[in-house]
């Protein structure tokens, strides 16, 4: 016994008590202030716009600091227009950050175009999208399957495709019974290079999450731009990564010129199953 | 046998041990009145241009009585040989190193550095385990990856353009326990040859060096056993004479022990690795040498663990193994004038991963594979031109990962099968010496070719190395090289791992081919043993190997579709101060380089940064005797950081569901930012037993320290919160600090 506690303290000296110091990584230039769009969903708006601006790499601290921080990239008064159809519509900053346009005319598979000037280097901002036909469930089926350890959700729809190329987004969200959203959701990307224009079945299933009774499950499709697609399928491949700061750079894609984020107009369609 | 030209003769022979017959490699020849130096080349043979009516010619070894003949004598002799000076364990410590400098001041290739044995063993060491390919990384030219990894950097080239041979067999693993020690057991190691230009026509594949390592010759006169009892791992060998003279044999295993030891504190070290060498050596005849090697290696690194106990199998566990096997077989002979070498491998690397969590499992399996055949012969032309050809043809079957799931991982790694890719992959080269007055030059061609299902590729590589004696103990040197490479290793560039994967081209996929330039210049101060030599090179690439960014390459198979090739350069200049005579030995090496890359769908087809461009390199290695007992060694090295691209900020956009907010990394340029630089001193105190007439054992005691101020050497980079600013940052762990070690090694001889 006394022997391998001694040898146990000795390796453990060895190994441990002589590690060395890490070396600081110094000279690391932050990045330039810039606007960022983000395509917002608001209940009974057509279209919904909010502009942040991005911030330093090694700001840190807990979620509510980080909800204080996002609170203060907010950037309002700026005058945001709509250009579409030849017309222009100037954007409501309603609410800190967020614009809305209410009289926008909604015509599908126009090209929405975003101006304002960027409030940082006073050069244009602007950002176009097209708005997309929607595209919703036929029908839809979730069932929950409890494995020996955890749940899982099989999602099963149907859908339409329409005549030619269309690229489609499934989210799955969690909300608890309190009506907290639980995770983050569960994006599924789909292409219809394989059935274009005819009817689909499609299955997927929702794995490495724990359901209870009581919860609500929030699915949700659309038929999103080809941009965003690919945008979506970059950001799901890095899914694995537990802190992007260690792979390699990614420099994910924008439709934004002269800032970030993705200006980006789909129309969902939402369904609700509770969990009983 | 010799060959009369103008009044000089041609003479021919073998230098060998009066004892045992073992060749005396890289020996010592002087041809007095003219004071020229010449020396043995690896197999103990020479071939000097005499007056036999006015020359005198010495012969002299470390550890031997030197000999001195008349011109005409020596045409009478084939064989000189050479008495040993000092005790009966003094014929197994053949060392030739000071002829190592003079060979390759007199060698018409500069960018060529030779490592024996015998110096490897005389410097400290992680754990008291000697490394050829650590001792590698302290020459001109060569940088290292993190810390631990048994990768390199050559000259502003990827990790996967070196070619490592062994026998002549290409070796694609080099390292055990994850890269901090390599599967090179010293004890059968003879020598290791670098070469990072001016290739010579037969070396091909790779575009940045060739690493030719050698198995030692075996003594076939007496039975001879080396061990090493070390921290990390021991080693055992033992050579025996079947037939004297003849035939010998030499088998030798290691393996890491610290998992038996761990044990005895109740402690689950989940790891070890073990190898076995087995050499036979042949001597037919004066003219024919037969040399069988065998090597098998494995890394196994096996856990599990219960999650819960309360709940009947939540376990998770992994067994992953990795290893190599290589058989090699050589034949060397001389028919008339003609010499022949003929290698002959099969090696094949192979690794596998079984993971279980819970219900779910996941196996993961891949191989490569390859049989290969190098033909080299040639002759002397006349005494001043000598003409080298051959061929060589390789099978080489890639199977990428096979990867078998099931439970809930299996949505995310899906059943594959991989695709078996199978290529061949041959050369015909030929290089024409010559002697002109002061000028020396080697002309070469190297005709490479693939073959594969749905491509071929033929690539012309002209070689040319020019020496140019300016006075006595000067020479310029000279080269410009064309290589090409047919297989590549995918691999995250900012992890190395074990499991990455060897991929040949494709119809999409085309060769990489680097040209190289080098000019240099050499100096020998004999009086004193030391050669100086500084080099400048310029190699520009083409077709190297990236990523799409935002490619995941853990498990993934379908690797053409995220691959990109663009360009890159490299340029330097090196410095070398080397002295292997005397008490005090040793290096001084001094690399200034950059490295290059552009890639037309990376950094906005803006030029970047190597990962691994490190602008300063310096290495001080020596050992000083101090009498025949005591000895002290020293490493102390120097390198610039390396290249990273960090997040510099972020920005919030809504996430898909629109329920909540996604953090979006920001990056600057690629590879903008240097890394802090390493820097690290070992040192070690070898005390030697007394050696005793007709003692029959003898030990040595390794006292070794490893990182003596405890600098970390970075091996990856973390993110780091600090609590009292609130803010992160990043910043490079080492994993061993200062790690003090002993070894006890022992030879006995009978």
């Amino acid at each position: 016994m006394r022997i391998r506690f001694t040898l146990y303290i000795v390796v453990s000296l060895v190994l441990v008590g002589c590690l060395p110091e890490p070396l600081p990584v110094k000279n690391i230039s932050l990045a330039e202030k810039t606007v960022v769009i983000g395509s917002q969903n608001v209940p009974g708006e057509f279209l919904a716009v909010s502009l942040t601006e991005n911030f330093n790499a090694f700001f840190g601290g807990d979620e509510s600091e980080i909800d204080l921080l996002l609170q203060e990239l907010l950037i309002d008064s700026l005058e945001v227009e709509i250009e579409v159809a030849g017309d222009n519509y100037l954007l409501d900053n309603a609410e800190p950050g967020l614009y809305l346009g209410t009289d926008i005319p909604k015509i599908t598979g126009e090209l929405y175009t975003l101006n304002f000037v960027n409030p940082y280097n006073d050069y244009p901002v602007t950002a176009t999208t097209p708005l997309l036909p929607a595209v919703r469930f036929d029908s839809i089926a979730v069932s929950i399957q409890e494995t020996q350890f955890d749940t899982l959700v099989n999602v099963s729809l149907k859908l339409t495709d329409p005549t030619g190329p269309n690229w489609y987004m499934f989210n799955v969200q969690l909300f608890n019974e309190d009506f907290d959203k639980q995770e983050t959701p569960f994006t599924e990307l789909l292409d219809d290079s394989d059935f274009d224009s005819s009817e689909i079945e499609y299955d997927f299933v929702v794995f490495f999450r724990d359901y209870v009774e009581g919860d609500s499950i929030f699915v949700s499709m659309a038929n999103i731009s080809e941009d965003y697609y690919d945008f979506l399928t970059l950001r799901k491949e890095q899914r694995f990564l537990l802190l992007d700061g260690l792979g390699e750079p990614v420099n994910y894609p924008t439709n934004v010129e002269n800032g970030f984020g993705f200006f980006h107009m789909h129309i969902r369609d939402v369904r609700i199953f509770g969990i009983d | 046998m010799s060959a009369t030209f103008a009044q000089s003769i041609l003479v021919k022979g073998i230098l060998v041990d009066d004892k045992s017959k073992q060749p005396l490699p890289f020996a010592n020849i002087q041809i007095l009145p003219k004071n020229k130096v010449y020396s043995t080349d690896s197999l103990g043979k020479y071939q000097l241009i005499i007056d036999p009516s006015s020359d005198t010619i010495a012969f002299s070894f470390i550890g031997y009585e030197s000999k001195r003949f008349p011109g005409a004598e020596l045409l009478e002799q084939m064989v000189i040989s050479l008495k040993s000076s000092t005790t009966t364990l003094d014929a197994v410590e053949i060392t030739g190193n000071r002829t190592v400098i003079i060979e390759q001041f007199e060698n018409i290739r500069q960018s060529k550095q030779t490592l024996k044995q015998e110096a490897i063993m005389q410097l400290p060491s992680l754990g008291g385990e000697p490394d050829f390919i650590k001792v590698l990384t302290l020459l001109p030219g060569v940088t290292q990856g993190v810390e631990g990894s048994s990768d390199l950097f050559i000259r502003g080239g990827a990790a996967d353009q070196n070619l490592v041979l062994m026998n002549g067999a290409t070796v694609y693993n080099t390292g055990h326990l994850f890269g901090f020690l390599s599967v090179f057991n010293p004890a059968t190691i003879g020598e290791v040859n670098l070469m990072t230009g001016g290739f010579p026509a037969e070396y091909g594949g790779r575009l940045s060096s060739i690493i030719d390592i050698r198995s030692k010759k075996l003594n076939n006169d007496q039975v001879e056993a080396e061990n090493g009892i070390g921290l990390i791992s021991s080693r055992a060998s033992i050579q025996i004479p079947l037939i004297k003279d003849k035939l010998a044999v030499q088998v030798a295993v290691r393996r890491t022990y610290a998992d038996q030891v761990a044990q005895l504190a109740d402690v689950d070290l989940p790891y070890f690795f073990y190898d076995l060498n087995m050499n036979l050596d042949w001597q037919i005849s004066d003219k024919t040498r037969i040399q069988y090697g065998f090597y098998s290696g494995e890394d196994v690194l096996s856990f599990s663990s219960e999650r819960d106990e309360e709940v009947v199998g939540d376990e998770a566990g992994t067994e992953f193994t990795i290893g190599n096997a290589i058989n090699t077989l050589t034949v060397s002979s001389e028919i008339a004038d003609w010499y022949l070498n003929t290698d002959i491998y099969l090696s094949s690397f192979d690794y596998n991963v079984n993971s279980f969590f819970q219900d779910n499992f996941l196996k993961v399996a891949s191989e490569i594979q390859e049989v290969g055949i190098t033909q080299k012969f040639g002759r002397s032309l006349t005494d001043q031109d000598q003409l080298h050809l051959g061929f060589s043809s390789v099978h080489r079957t890639v199977d990428p990962n096979l990867i078998n799931s099931g439970g809930q991982v299996s949505e995310v790694f899906p059943d594959s099968e991989g695709e078996d890719r199978e290529m061949l992959e041959s050369a015909l080269f030929g290089d024409w010496e010559f002697e002109r007055g002061r000028l020396k030059g080697i002309v070469g061609l190297r005709m490479s070719a693939a073959f594969l299902d749905n491509a071929n590729y033929f690539q012309p590589e002209p070689r040319i190395s020019l020496r140019y004696s300016l006075k006595e103990h000067w020479a310029l040197k000279a080269s410009y090289t064309r290589m090409s490479q047919y297989i590549h290793r995918v691999s995250s560039s900012s992890f190395a791992l074990p499991t990455d994967i060897w991929y040949p081209v494709s119809a999409d996929i085309k060769p990489q081919t680097a040209d190289q330039f080098t000019l240099g210049i050499s100096r020998l101060i004999e009086p004193v043993g030391i050669s100086l030599s500084s080099e400048i090179y310029y190699k520009q690439m083409r077709n190297l190997m990236e990523f799409k960014e935002g490619t995941n390459l853990i498990l993934n198979n379908d690797f053409e579709e995220a691959l990109l090739q663009g360009d890159g350069n490299s340029y330097g200049i090196e410095y070398l101060a080397r002295r292997d005579v005397g008490r005090l030995k040793g290096w001084l090496s001094y690399t200034l380089s950059w490295t290059n890359r552009q890639f037309a769908e990376l950094n906005k087809g803006n030029t970047f940064p190597a990962r691994y461009d490190r602008r300063h390199n310096v290495s001080l290695v020596s050992n000083y005797e101090l009498n025949d007992r005591w000895s002290f060694s020293m490493v102390w090295e120097f390198i610039s950081g390396a290249r990273f691209t960090p997040i510099i900020g972020y920005y919030a956009v809504p996430n898909s569901a629109v329920t909540g907010v996604d953090l979006i990394p920001q990056y600057p340029d690629r590879n903008q930012i240097k890394l802090a630089d390493s820097h690290r001193l070992d040192f070690s105190i070898i005390l030697k037993g007394r050696k005793k007439t007709n003692r029959k054992w003898q030990g040595d005691w390794h006292f070794s320290i490893y990182n003596a101020y405890n600098r970390a050497t970075p091996v990856a980079i973390n993110i780091e919160y600090d609590e009292i600013t609130g803010t992160y940052s990043y910043e490079q762990p080492g994993i061993l600090g200062l790690l003090p070690s002993i070894s006890y090694n022992f030879k006995f001889a009978q």
